[in-house]
């Protein structure tokens, strides 16, 4: 026997396939593992259509397990039972946290959390060829140069000094 | 770099992806599978070709088994087109390449399925809304994702007998191999592939009634 024919796959008939499809739509079995299961599929409309409807159904029981992942109930405990306490208790401490909040004119952290709103205005009244722009960010405001960082408004880097009023900003941008 | 095909197949491509890839209207205007090949790989690779060519007709009847938008029939032939060209010298045995370029256009619409199931998202859309797409209609693959058709394979899995119930869980919710199975289960690997084999043909039977339309 030549080695392409030892390497030919023999032909199969539809009742030695059939059985096996289940098996080729978990994946257990592919065409290089068998590759005459798949020499058959290919010629044959039937056992191809067979062979769909498993991968339908195997698609089905995928995406049921997705759904049930979607769908699972909501994890309970004494704040399911009783909601309105809860969220009482949380906004209190929201609005307690607001409150004690530093005001404006307090220095930026250098730690300060960047991850809430920030807002950046071009400064009104400076130079076109030199904007700046303040950064307002969890009730603190900094001037960015943009030119004192090399040119690029990459990271926002205060000209002035840690303490600095806005005031006193604004007078040494318009001089 | 764009080398012409020798014997252009029949048919057209969808033009999306030639634009995607730069091609020029005159190319997109004239565009077959195999000039569409030729101007990806930027060369002629003759012997890919004349396979794709010679097997065009059968890998898109088996695309469209699963697939029937005509536009996606078209964009996943071209996948599974690229994907012969890159392997095709991959195939040691050229006997059975019929059945390599099969699985290629079967795991390209397995895939393409996949990938829509999760674009369309969460548990509350029911895919079996997509509008018919003219004459060819309504696509199995997706009609089939409905909810409420999921809920009957979840329904028709409840039927089945225990034994092959855990394995089929263990196989889809815990994605473990049939070794695996076999040890948490104390069993043989051969008992769980009969347990596979019985109890996906049995939803399957269950299951015809729903999908025997579809196809």
């Amino acid at each position: 026997m030549s080695a392409d024919a030892a390497l030919t796959p023999s032909p199969l008939c539809c009742d030695e396939v059939e059985p096996l499809l289940p098996l080729v739509a978990d994946g257990a079995i592919d065409a290089a593992a068998d590759p005459a299961i798949f020499e058959h599929l290919a010629r044959c409309q039937d056992c191809q259509d067979c062979l769909a409807r498993h991968d339908l159904v195997h698609l089905g029981l995928e995406r049921g397990r997705t759904s049930k992942v979607l769908t699972m109930p909501p994890m309970r405990g004494w704040h399911y039972r009783l909601p309105w306490p809860a969220a009482a208790a949380v906004l209190s401490f929201v609005a307690l946290g607001l409150l004690l909040w530093p005001q404006n004119g307090a220095p930026l952290p250098a730690s300060a959390d960047r991850s809430s709103a920030q807002r950046v205005i071009s400064m009104p009244g400076s130079d076109p060829q030199h904007p700046r722009y303040a950064v307002f960010q969890g009730g603190h405001e900094e001037v960015i140069d943009p030119q004192a960082v090399d040119g690029a408004f990459s990271e926002p880097k205060p000209v002035l000094p840690a303490k600095f009023d806005v005031q006193e900003a604004k007078q040494q941008i318009d001089r | 770099m764009n080398q012409p095909a020798t014997t252009p197949p029949t048919g057209e491509l969808h033009p999306v992806r030639l634009r995607e890839r730069g091609a020029s209207p005159e190319l997109m205007n004239t565009a077959t599978a195999s000039t569409v090949v030729g101007f990806v790989l930027g060369t002629a690779q003759d012997e890919a070709v004349a396979l794709l060519t010679r097997e065009e007709g059968a890998l898109r009847r088996v695309i469209q088994r699963y697939v029937r938008d005509a536009a996606t029939v078209d964009d996943l032939y071209q996948e599974v087109s690229l994907k012969v060209l890159r392997r095709l010298d991959t195939v040691r045995d050229h006997a059975a390449v019929r059945g390599w370029l099969f699985q290629l256009a079967r795991n390209a619409c397995l895939d393409y399925l996949r990938r829509e199931d999760r674009r369309q998202g969460t548990s509350h859309e029911v895919l079996g809304d997509c509008p018919a797409s003219g004459e060819l209609g309504r696509n199995p693959g997706e009609q089939f994702l409905s909810l409420e058709r999921v809920a009957a394979v979840q329904r028709a899995l409840e039927r089945l007998p225990t034994s092959q119930r855990e394995v089929i869980r263990l196989r889809v919710d815990e994605e473990l191999d049939h070794e695996a199975i076999a040890a948490r289960l104390g069993i043989s690997r051969q008992a769980v592939e009969v347990r596979l084999c019985r109890g996906r043909a049995a939803l399957k039977e269950q299951l015809d009634g729903i999908i025997g339309g579809e196809l």
